[in-house]
């Protein structure tokens, strides 16, 4: 599977969407609701290339079917070799980004 | 979340996708159009096994309001649209226009079973409310009580049927 640009999308872009994005507070105000169980986000975890591993806090008998619809969309929004340019875990440099592009944050 | 209300932020073409169309030209502030292509490569494919989407490129012109979209649709000028402009009360003046403008009308299957549903609230916070919504006699009279026919007469131009809330005949 790949994204648009020919880039391989695989378990590195699910931990990095998830993890480092959807449960990122700077970003989102709180993690998106299909990804949180019992009041807690469920965790990603990489086993290889092309497989991860989902914990969730309780049973979550709809998770497959959630993933099939467009709000199961986060662990596949953000490709890590593109986005991660402009996450500060990643880009100590993302200030200058922002001040290079006259945004505020 | 103000970096997402920024239009800027949202027009980055370059951000790869999993979805079916790449955002070519952005929904931003000023934008005179939304330009989107095929994602050349999108995982999914037909049942002959062709990569979908078929069409390579799709642009959207922005209409300030729903009437000026109407204008568009009646004089010809767009290839294909569904939302907004196909409600009932558009209908007949789209199928006036049709030979005029040089389109046809096509009809959908809607994907919902209904166009309305009533659920009363069984946990009502009056004890004496509770029970009488809880009673499935009291639903059924209220059911039986609604003049369907009246209503698809009046609000939707005679083209409807009465239907419970089910799956459509077409549903495997």
């Amino acid at each position: 599977m790949k994204w648009s640009d020919g880039h391989d999308l695989g378990a590195d872009d699910i931990v990095f969407a998830v993890e480092d994005c959807a449960k990122n507070s700077e970003p989102y105000k709180s993690t998106p609701s299909p990804l949180v169980i019992s009041n807690q986000p469920g965790t990603v975890t990489k086993i290889d290339d092309a497989t991860v591993k989902f914990t969730v806090a309780a049973p979550y008998a709809m998770f497959l079917e959630m993933l099939a619809t467009p709000l199961g969309q986060h662990p596949t929004l953000f490709a890590k070799h593109y986005c991660s340019q402009f996450h500060p875990k990643y880009n100590l440099k993302v200030a200058d980004l922002v001040m290079a592009a006259n945004l505020s944050d | 979340m103000r970096r997402y209300r920024n239009s800027r932020a949202l027009g980055y073409p370059d951000r790869p996708v999993g979805d079916p169309w790449v955002n070519k030209e952005p929904y931003t502030d000023g934008a005179q159009r939304v330009v989107a292509e095929r994602n050349p490569f999108f995982w999914q494919v037909d049942q002959e096994g062709k990569q979908l989407p078929y069409i390579d490129r799709v642009n959207f012109s922005i209409s300030q309001d729903v009437e000026s979209l109407m204008i568009d649709a009646v004089s010809g000028r767009l290839d294909m649209q569904d939302r907004h402009i196909t409600t009932l009360q558009n209908k007949p003046t789209l199928a006036k226009n049709a030979k005029a403008g040089a389109y046809r009308l096509i009809e959908l299957v809607s994907s919902g079973a209904q166009q309305v549903q009533i659920y009363l609230n069984i946990t009502h916070k009056d004890p004496r409310m509770r029970e009488m919504f809880a009673n499935k006699e009291f639903r059924q009279v209220l059911s039986l009580g609604i003049n369907r026919g009246e209503i698809i007469e009046l609000v939707y131009l005679g083209q409807s049927e009465p239907y419970q809330t089910g799956p459509r005949p077409v549903h495997p």
